[in-house]
């Protein structure tokens, strides 16, 4: 077999590779877990190795589910070799420091002989040095690259992965630390404090899509492996998910809970696992704990992200907290095309139907509200994948320069040609219009146009580059670049500066502003020069 | 476009479901306000929701602590929705073209966050500060008997000493004791977080009005339904006074015999 060590040419030839890591990852932590013997430098470069496929999604496609099974590979690794616990009580530092870490025998790990655990890890951390070899030489997708909202979804993956990362980390550590000072507890207790009861009122449940382990771990799997669920879920249950099922959960499940214990006093998964209480069944929360663990594993047969839409405890606070939230992810409704496929419906993962209406209540759907509901968890795929910017209050849209204009018309053509198939004037989106005295061109572009979806034809056939968008990569490499009101600032201040500062003009197009301008900085010298004389 | 047929009988399943959680939240405190917790509860919340939800939850007899519990919490529950219909009477008498069910939905939903600070406060401020650690303590003698706070500024509310929950209050000066200055940092904490959390609710009010397509011409008066409920609430004796506060952080290290 020939190892290609070039750039990659085709998004499956990647895949390909990802799915391979993954399951030699699957494989190292299976090892890892039996024997405890991973070396402290492999989990760093394996953590490395997993955050370059995080981040890899932008280029090609749906990478997570390696990179997470990566990263928590690395945290075994370092739960079980390092100090890297929670220190929060002398009697959890005295059993790390005895080195008690293969917590599922409750004892020292097995080395077989020395150097095993680097020979087994060297093959995985080659290949992980390969895939990020010929990513480096990989030239980022064109089309991703222009679509700015992926800035949307690069944070939200760092967040997804720190947190998860993170609460990796105090779950190990939970495992062999005592149940009085369970670290995982802290997480969930924080989970609950700011996630739960202070958040929602500012941004709904940004928590979900952004920070939660659980969400996460469903993310990664089911959307590398694109699952869409053995069971279709109905639309009586979309379409009532925010106003029944999650109040409904609150009261089955909080209501119950507090009825007998206090908030606080919550078992941890890892505590459970460590030191199972089997006298202790019958209390509340341990019997939520299995029901709600058992909800999870069955709503895996739907479709991921079902037991956040209808199941999880949390969300009864999240979205109930949530209905008078600060901030929603907006819908500008006259910027919908109802298109036939719509692909923020499609992978909305809390199953919202942004085009449809319900019966009796259209003042307060999506269309008329403006707002997605407060079961949203802000996950901003919708905002990525709509053409036409329904889910951003401001989009960058084509915009013209009324000075430039002579009134050809082309664009009138190229518009109503390239989107409706009829040279038609009339139905154009952008209109000339003659105005003043003399009367000059004046394009005017109107409310409905949406950019071609990222392809307008009358930037392509203008002679006089009167139209902009900005979005338009080669319009920017021909313009020069405009600074910032600090380098500005800078500029004007700096005794010694040789360039001219820039033109305040909105073309920007030169220094000093053009030779015809009336604000060029020369002409305005030569003509006081004249004037005095 | 898609329509979606409508289901009734769950849609208005759900109007008042949103309707009882936040009467829930409000009200499960005041249900929880056990012998154990109640001499902690009545420096914050009105003794007279205290009072009444004690008085039903201890209608049927009872022996187990769980069953306590769960009859406290849904006697607080009761009484706490009961405020939540008071409220939306006010919010249809200002919006008198609305059915009532839907101004009651958006009047305890705009209440939910106060009705959840009174819900956690106690949480935070009586459990989390090492409470229920310090149960056991036996009174000291020279306790029993006394008035801990008789006189605090405006609000009326006192807590006489006696021998059903002076080893609260004893455990209460003893955590002081051990940290006098972080305890005068939590309450200061807590005070200034009480206080935001209020402008807090008059925006995420009027954002909710906004959302539920409330007329203009009404947010005012409903914000003023809301204020005057607040007002009400902190009259009967919601939250903690600057100079209960000051008697409790400065006095009480010093009453039990601390530094």
């Amino acid at each position: 077999m020939k190892l290609a060590i070039g750039a990659f040419t085709t998004k499956d030839d990647f895949t390909r590779h990802v799915r391979n890591m993954a399951g030699l990852g699957l494989s190292l932590y299976v090892w890892g877990i039996l024997t405890g013997y991973v070396t402290n430098w492999v989990c760093v470069m394996i953590a490395l190795g997993g955050m370059t496929l995080q981040f890899s999604d932008f280029s090609w496609g749906r990478t997570k589910g390696a990179g997470y099974f990566w990263i928590y590979l690395a945290v075994q690794g370092f739960s079980n070799f390092m100090p890297f616990q929670f220190p929060l009580d002398a009697e959890a530092w005295k059993i790390m420091a005895n080195k008690s870490i293969a917590w599922e025998f409750g004892g020292q790990g097995m080395p077989l002989f020395r150097g095993a655990g680097l020979l087994m890890s060297l093959p995985v951390v080659l290949y992980t040095l390969y895939i990020a070899l010929r990513l480096v030489k990989t030239p980022p997708d064109a089309t991703a690259r222009a679509r700015r909202t992926v800035t949307s979804k690069k944070w939200r993956i760092f967040f997804q992965s720190t947190m998860f990362g993170w609460y990796l980390v105090l779950f190990a550590s939970g495992m062999t630390s005592r149940p009085v000072s369970n670290p995982e507890l802290f997480f969930w207790f924080l989970a609950m404090l700011l996630g739960s009861l202070v958040m929602p009122f500012f941004i709904g449940r940004w928590f979900c899509g952004w920070m939660c382990p659980v969400g996460v771990f469903q993310d990664s799997i089911w959307r590398f492996y694109n699952f869409k669920g053995l069971i279709k879920i109905s639309d009586k249950f979309k379409f009532q998910i925010n106003r029944v099922y999650v109040p409904a959960t609150m009261v089955l499940f909080i209501i119950v809970i507090y009825s007998f214990e206090r908030v606080f006093q919550l078992a941890s998964s890892a505590e459970m696992l460590r030191s199972p209480d089997w006298t202790s069944l019958w209390k509340p929360m341990v019997w939520t704990k299995v029901l709600t663990n058992g909800m999870f594993i069955g709503s895996m047969l739907f479709a991921y992200r079902i037991y956040c839409r209808y199941f999880c405890w949390y969300i009864g606070y999240r979205v109930t907290l949530g209905q008078p939230s600060l901030y929603r992810v907006p819908f500008m409704t006259e910027r919908c095309r109802i298109c036939p496929e719509c692909k923020p419906e499609k992978s909305c993962v809390m199953g919202f139907e942004f085009q449809s209406v319900p019966e009796g209540e259209a003042e307060l759907s999506i269309r008329s509200i403006g707002e997605v509901p407060a079961n949203c968890n802000l996950c901003y795929e919708c905002r990525d994948l709509c053409p036409h910017g329904v889910f951003k209050k401001k989009i960058e849209r084509i915009n013209v320069i009324p000075e430039r204009c002579i009134g050809c018309r082309l664009c009138e053509l190229a518009c109503s040609g390239g989107r409706l198939g009829v040279f038609d004037p009339s139905r154009s989106n952008i209109q000339i219009e003659m105005e003043g005295t003399p009367e000059l061109p004046a394009p005017k572009i109107l409310g409905t146009c949406d950019g071609c979806n990222g392809d307008p034809k009358c930037i392509k056939v203008c002679p006089a580059r009167v139209i902009i968008w900005d979005k338009d990569e080669v319009r920017k490499g021909l313009e020069p670049k405009r600074p910032g009101p600090v380098l500005q600032l800078v500029t004007r201040l700096n005794p010694f500066r040789k360039t001219p500062p820039p033109c305040p003009t909105p073309c920007a197009a030169y220094p000093a502003g053009c030779p015809a301008c009336e604000i060029n900085t020369a002409r305005q010298a030569a003509q006081v020069k004249g004037d005095a004389a | 476009m898609k329509t979606m047929q409508r289901l009734d009988f769950w849609t208005k399943s759900a109007v008042w479901l949103e309707l009882l959680i936040p009467g829930y939240f409000f009200g499960k405190t005041f249900g929880t306000s056990d012998a154990k917790y109640r001499a902690l509860d009545q420096f914050m919340y009105p003794e007279a929701f205290i009072k009444m939800t004690g008085f039903f939850r201890d209608l049927p007899p009872h022996d187990f602590y769980y069953t306590s519990r769960f009859l406290g919490v849904m006697s607080g529950a009761a009484v706490g929705i009961l405020w939540a219909l008071l409220l939306g009477l006010f919010y249809k008498w200002v919006m008198k073209d609305w059915a009532y069910a839907k101004a009651a939905r958006i009047g305890a939903l705009a209440f939910i966050l106060i009705a959840l600070l009174t819900g956690f406060m106690a949480d935070f401020f009586n459990e989390n500060i090492g409470m229920s650690l310090r149960m056991q303590q036996k009174p000291p003698d020279e306790m029993i008997g006394r008035c801990l706070v008789q006189d605090y500024g405006g609000f009326e509310k006192g807590t006489r000493i006696t021998e059903e929950n002076a080893p609260m209050i004893a455990a209460y000066g003893t955590v002081k004791t051990n940290n006098p200055s972080g305890a005068q940092g939590w309450w200061i904490g807590s005070i200034v977080f009480m206080y935001t959390w209020f402008a807090l609710y008059f925006l995420c009010a009027w954002k909710l009005y906004v959302r539920n397509k409330v007329p203009k011409k009404y947010w005012f008066k409903l914000q003023m339904v809301n204020f005057t409920f607040l007002l009400i609430y902190l009259r009967m004796g919601f939250g903690i006074s600057s100079a209960e506060f000051h008697y409790i952080v400065n006095r009480a290290p010093f009453l039990f015999g601390g530094q």
